[in-house]
């Protein structure tokens, strides 16, 4: 009964998407260069829950494979390592954003325009899996 | 290559702590040496090229997710703001390099343009990549691959101010906060065109 509700809370709301306690919000694309293999995906997950919850995989409908990946900058050369576990304690808010973590998406088998949706899926240790929608948009660099 | 302290903590006082340009000028402009960069429509970039205009050199490569498509928008951002306050002619010009020709040659053109139509991409020969890295003090390296076959490249983040008699003159650290880059850059030509005058 619990799933169901949360799967009709995600329905509902696609741009919040819950299950036990992980609330993912603002999860986008930003528009990549047509041609680009690997695009990026980014959001917040909070875990509004009492237990820590932890991250450790991520699929995405329309691409050939998604990583949890970490950008990293030292001494001015950036690199990338890839995340296999993300754990989220309670109260805790990650942020996946640009220069830090992100969901690296690699091999796009379609065209995604701006403001298409992109179904991706979060799997927990617990072994629940939490669907996301991360929306197409570009991305603002504050001009 | 001596550097002097970062102009942006001095000269930004004026700005939250938040805001602020990570930047260094060099105190003696270096040269860049010829080098010879290409597109995969027969395009090229030369050493040539660097006279007579103001130009951003970057790195990276077209399979990296989150850096340099970051990096370009946010210079797409900073331009725009740079040519609010200098002469048409002073709006530096973009160029993406591709430290990663192997998997970016043949559509090296299209990168850059997308973020900004005057944006430019290159790559070309390992030893022509090598010279601007050492001339702008950058850096690169390609990983090994994974599993999947993908493999990774480390590169410089720092975006190369070159001045129009073509030598380096500062080097920018991304995040660009659009407006004080932009007043980073002026007051960097204000000082270039003194400094002709003496």
């Amino acid at each position: 009964m619990k799933h169901l509700y949360s799967a009709l809370l995600a329905l509902a709301f696609p741009a919040i998407a819950a299950a036990e306690g992980i609330v993912v919000k603002d999860a986008y694309i930003p528009v990549a260069p047509p041609g680009s293999m690997v695009h990026a995906a980014y959001m917040t997950i909070t875990n509004n829950g009492s237990e820590p919850r932890d991250l450790v995989s991520v699929t995405a409908e329309g691409y050939h494979m998604a990583h949890l990946h970490m950008t990293m900058e030292q001494d001015g050369v950036a690199s990338m390592t890839p995340m296999h576990l993300v754990s989220i304690a309670p109260g805790q808010q990650m942020t996946f954003s640009p220069g830090a973590m992100h969901v690296m998406l690699m091999k796009p088998m379609q065209a995604f325009e701006e403001g298409s949706a992109v179904n991706l899926a979060l799997s927990f240790a617990n072994g629940e899996i939490l669907p996301v929608v991360a929306t197409v948009k570009q991305h603002d660099y504050g001009s | 290559m001596k550097l002097i302290s970062c102009l942006g903590a001095l000269a930004l006082a004026a700005s939250s702590a938040l805001a602020q340009v990570q930047g260094v000028e060099l105190e003696e402009p270096v040269a860049i040496p010829s080098f010879s960069l290409s597109d995969e429509s027969g395009d090229v970039f030369e050493a040539d090229q660097l006279d007579d205009q103001w130009t951003l050199i970057m790195f990276g490569f077209l399979t990296c997710p989150d850096v340099c498509p970051f990096t370009l928008g946010n210079l797409e951002a900073a331009v725009t703001e740079t040519s609010m306050r200098v002469r048409p002619e002073n709006v530096p010009k973009v160029v993406f390099v591709s430290v990663d020709p192997d998997r970016d040659a043949a559509y090296i053109s299209d990168y850059a343009q997308f973020f900004h139509p005057d944006f430019r991409s290159y790559t070309g020969q390992r030893d022509q990549i090598d010279t601007l890295i050492e001339a702008t003090d950058s850096f690169y390296r390609l990983m090994p691959p994974n599993a999947d076959g993908y493999y990774e490249v480390q590169h410089s983040s720092s975006v190369s101010v070159i001045a129009p008699d073509g030598t380096l003159r500062a080097k920018l650290q991304p995040p660009f906060d659009p407006g004080l880059t932009a007043e980073f850059l002026a007051r960097l030509q204000i000082q270039y065109r003194r400094g002709l005058n003496q």
